[in-house]
């Protein structure tokens, strides 16, 4: 009965359960879903981590590679990010080259990591002018419902922050190179940015702020994708995105700040615990 | 956060020069530049588009941004899908179901706040393309410095030392924000004070959209 | 494409009126449109304006490997694309058959005519080369884009500036323009095309627009000749670089000669246009004047506006520095206890659970602060 009324009133349906303060899953407004964290799930690549957050699964790998650096900046090394939305994830994405919302995703993803200095290029450099590494870091959906920026940039962290750099030793005059995979240093990583994903919905003269969106709440709030995507890294903002469709009030805005901040200190629980588990794994 | 002088202060934006109607094959057009910066925007629309692109209940607005060197890239997507949103909020969509409405903007000079130059044009493309819409909108750019200061409207030059910058584009009515964009890290504080500063400043913008619409209004009516 | 219709009542009228010598916007058969050029601040970049039909070119360059077979030349590639900027019934992102057309035009009059010097493009041998990428948008179309586009290439390529390059030793040092001049382009020649609308077989428009173009290219099936684009491409040297005709063939060779006669003459006086807009700039450039696009804003037509002092007063707040409010915040409120435990379940992984509290289902008792 329920769905017949979805189907034929979808509006409607949507506003009975906001009006009694619930979200038609069963959440509060404020409420973060379940988060689950793994890492070190693919063993070909250098680092990985899929995180699981409610139905939203992303898959992140890293790849290492060697190369010279740009002449312009001759000390420094590459952070290559890419988001793949397959068509798998979700029956809005079809087959072929890479859609808008993917592209734009990408960027969204990219610019927060650079926005937050987590990396400091200078620390992949081996070499100067003559080499330097290169981190191919692939994030592929598998499920897409909804707030997937949040979930990207978490397996990213996850991923970098489990990220081990296998010791080189150049020769400059006999240009050799020797990679020495035994002995490996972690990779430094300053802070621990974490997005938070909102979607804004008009409902009868006042704005609802809805904390972690699914896919069917993002496309009630008329978005493709989150409306609202914030980003802190160590107490500062690192990124401000709101994207049209509803106009935001002052109000609102404190609650998402006061949202964004406490999911920052739950996701870098849930990372610290992970890597710790992780780390207990590998030395036993 | 203290309010520590009650002085008013100053603050500028950079001159603005525009021209409306500047192509004479498209529905709507202008041409702004806001200091050094100028952007070239084209509207076309309500037009009719393909059978799967169509919408029963709305127009469709497609956004193309070109940049001056041509080579198409992922970062022009992501300006697009932002400029999209903006004016998808403003214009009234349901008035032109079935139909799309093409908004095409071209980069031809770049010296700090190009995002928003193209916003500003937009709207005024919009208006001269006689389309429906619920309010216009207004976009403010600021930059932060590693002291803390905010600069409205930066140029290239003050870009380039800037530790944070921000973009924010208001509507008309209520002064709301509809999109915001940033650059780099900064403190929540002077994220909100930037906002407040942007959201003022703004005024100017819509004051100069009703001069130039009064100046040739009164010939036409 | 979307389709653009044109009435029969518009063919009909152009047909009769330009056999009786005239044409619609009141010019004789040889008139073309005026021709504005203006440059953009980078070297390089150029609005063309014949008429109402704008076009934007913009020169950039890269040092990239040479080719195989030509070690020493360097290379040029140029790439027209119309945007439905130019008019509706254009898609984006599509190569018609119309853009294919311009873009191989021009191809034949600046690449395969050999104008730019590429020799002059080498900076070492089978190494490293510059190489030009010549961006062409149409803005506007309204009749005539080729002749258009082919001012703003040829003014563009003139115009351009590459950075000095100096070699010691191994290296090579490429210079910004702040702290060397940087080198115009060599060119050996500049063509330029012009196009001539063919009615009746003996009657040439010279730079006709959108409405006549498309009459003398539609099939008339009460008449039984038909007409056509002439497009020719000579230099100021009235060599031919280019000719190109599409519709119906011309029957004799007196309308080919008158053709290529008055198009010497004409691309002699735009190749003369070109350089001394070009001079022009340079000695503005010289006084260090800025030179900007925004200057193609003019201040006389009806629907611009202009305004240069946007001040407003604003109360001056001092941001404190974000560590002393982070402080303040915390003695203001208490953090609220997190209503989740993080805990590590299976190995190598975290996950959270909602701490099991009071059921927040039931609403009667309002003092519970659990929130």
């Amino acid at each position: 009965m329920a769905d017949i009324y979805k189907l034929i009133h979808p509006v409607k349906y949507f506003n009975d359960y906001l009006s009694r303060n619930i979200r038609p899953d069963g959440r509060g407004f404020q409420e973060q879903r379940n988060i689950k964290l793994n890492v070190n799930s693919i063993k070909a690549a250098d680092a990985s981590s899929v995180v699981k957050c409610g139905n939203t699964t992303v898959v992140c790998g890293i790849k290492l590679e060697l190369a010279t650096p740009k002449a312009e900046e001759p000390d420094m090394g590459f952070l290559v990010t890419n988001v793949e939305l397959p068509a798998l994830c979700s029956s809005k994405f079809r087959p072929g080259p890479p859609s808008d919302f993917a592209q734009v995703t990408s960027t969204l993803v990219s610019d927060i990591i650079v926005n937050s200095k987590c990396i400091d290029l200078k620390d992949l450099c081996i070499a100067h002018d003559k080499l330097a590494w290169v981190l191919y870091c692939d994030m592929v959906c598998i499920d897409n419902d909804g707030s997937l920026v949040d979930a990207c940039v978490m397996t990213l962290m996850a991923s970098l922050k489990t990220l081990t750099l296998p010791t080189v030793t150049y020769d400059a005059e006999t240009e050799e190179i020797s990679v020495d995979t035994s002995v490996r240093t972690k990779l430094k990583v300053h802070g621990l940015p974490v997005a938070s994903s909102f979607a804004l919905y008009k409902h009868l003269q006042s704005t609802i702020v809805l904390a972690d969106p699914s896919s069917y709440e993002e496309e009630m709030c008329g978005g493709i994708g989150a409306n609202l995507i914030l980003c802190y890294n160590k107490g500062f903002l690192c990124g401000s995105h709101k994207f049209g469709c509803c106009n935001l009030p002052k109000e609102c805005e404190e609650m998402a700040f006061k949202i964004a901040k406490e999911k920052t200190q739950l996701v870098e629980e849930v990372v610290d615990v992970c890597i710790k588990n992780y780390e207990l794994e590998q030395n036993k | 956060m203290e309010v520590e002088n009650t002085d008013l202060k100053d603050f500028k934006l950079r001159p603005m020069k525009c021209e409306c109607n500047f192509l004479s094959k498209s529905d709507g057009s202008a041409i702004l530049s806001q200091g050094q910066t100028v952007a070239l925007v084209s509207v076309n629309g309500p037009l009719d588009i393909k059978m799967t692109s169509q919408s029963i209940e709305k127009a469709t607005l497609e956004v193309l941004f070109t940049s001056k060197v041509g080579k198409p890239s992922v970062a022009d997507r992501y300006k697009e899908h932002v400029i999209r949103q903006t004016c998808e909020s403003a214009i009234l969509g349901s008035l032109y179901p079935r139909t799309g409405i093409t908004v095409t903007i071209q980069e031809l000079e770049d010296y700090g706040g190009f995002t928003v130059c193209s916003i500003n044009c937009a709207c005024l493309a919009l208006l001269n393309a006689g389309v429906a819409m619920r309010h216009t909108f207004a976009g403010v750019a600021c930059a932060v410095d590693e002291q803390g200061n905010i600069q409205l409207d930066p140029d290239a030059a003050q870009l380039e030392t800037a530790r944070a910058t921000m973009n924010f584009v208001f509507d008309s009515r209520e002064k709301r924000l509809i999109t915001s964009l940033t650059n780099g890290s900064f403190s929540e504080d002077a994220y909100k004070e930037a906002l407040e500063r942007c959201r003022s400043a703004s005024q100017l913008v819509f004051d100069f959209y009703k001069d130039i619409v009064s100046k040739y209004s009164y010939v036409i009516g | 494409m979307r389709d653009v219709f044109l009435s029969n009542c518009e063919k009909n009228f152009i047909n009769k009126v330009v056999v009786e010598g005239h044409r619609l916007d009141g010019r004789t058969y040889d008139e073309s449109r005026s021709l504005s050029i203006s440059f953009g601040s980078d070297y390089g970049s150029c609005m063309v304006s014949l008429g109402e039909t704008k076009v934007l070119a913009n020169v950039s360059c890269e040092v990239v490997q040479p080719k195989q077979i030509r070690p020493n030349e360097g290379t040029i590639y140029i790439n027209l694309e119309i945007s439905p900027m130019a008019a509706p019934q254009f898609e984006a992102n599509r190569q018609t058959e119309f853009s294919v057309y311009l873009n191989r035009l021009l191809e034949k009059c600046y690449k395969d005519s050999k104008c730019v010097d590429l020799e002059s493009l080498c900076i070492v041998v089978e190494e490293k080369v510059w190489s030009l990428r010549v961006d062409i948008k149409v803005l506007n179309h309204d009749g005539n884009i080729i002749e258009c586009a082919s001012i703003a290439t040829i003014t563009a390529l003139a115009h351009f500036r590459r950075p000095d390059v100096t070699r010691s030793g191994d290296s090579v040092i490429i210079h910004d323009i702040t702290e060397r001049d940087p080198i115009p382009t060599v060119l050996f020649h500049y063509p330029v095309c012009t196009t001539y609308a063919i009615f009746n077989n003996d009657v040439l428009l010279s730079d006709p627009n959108f409405l006549e173009e498309q009459v003398c290219t539609s099939f008339s099936e009460e008449s039984d000749t038909a007409g056509g684009l002439l497009v020719i491409g000579v230099n100021q040297y009235k060599e031919v670089c280019v000719m190109n005709l599409t519709g119906a063939a011309i029957q004799g060779t007196n309308l080919l000669n008158k053709a290529l006669s008055g198009a010497g003459d004409k691309c002699k006086e735009i190749v003369d246009m070109v350089k001394k807009a070009i001079v022009h700039d340079d000695t503005l450039r010289q006084k260090r004047t800025k030179i900007n696009f925004s200057d193609v804003i003019t201040q006389d037509h009806l629907l611009c506006l202009s305004k240069k002092d946007l001040s407003i007063k604003l109360k001056h707040y001092n941001i404190d520095d974000a560590v002393e409010n982070d402080e303040m915040d915390e003695d203001e409120s208490e953090p609220e206890p997190s209503k989740y435990d993080v805990v590590a379940s299976v190995p190598q992984t975290a996950e959270i659970q909602t701490k099991k509290g009071a059921s927040q289902w039931i609403e009667i008792s309002s003092d519970s602060e659990e929130d």
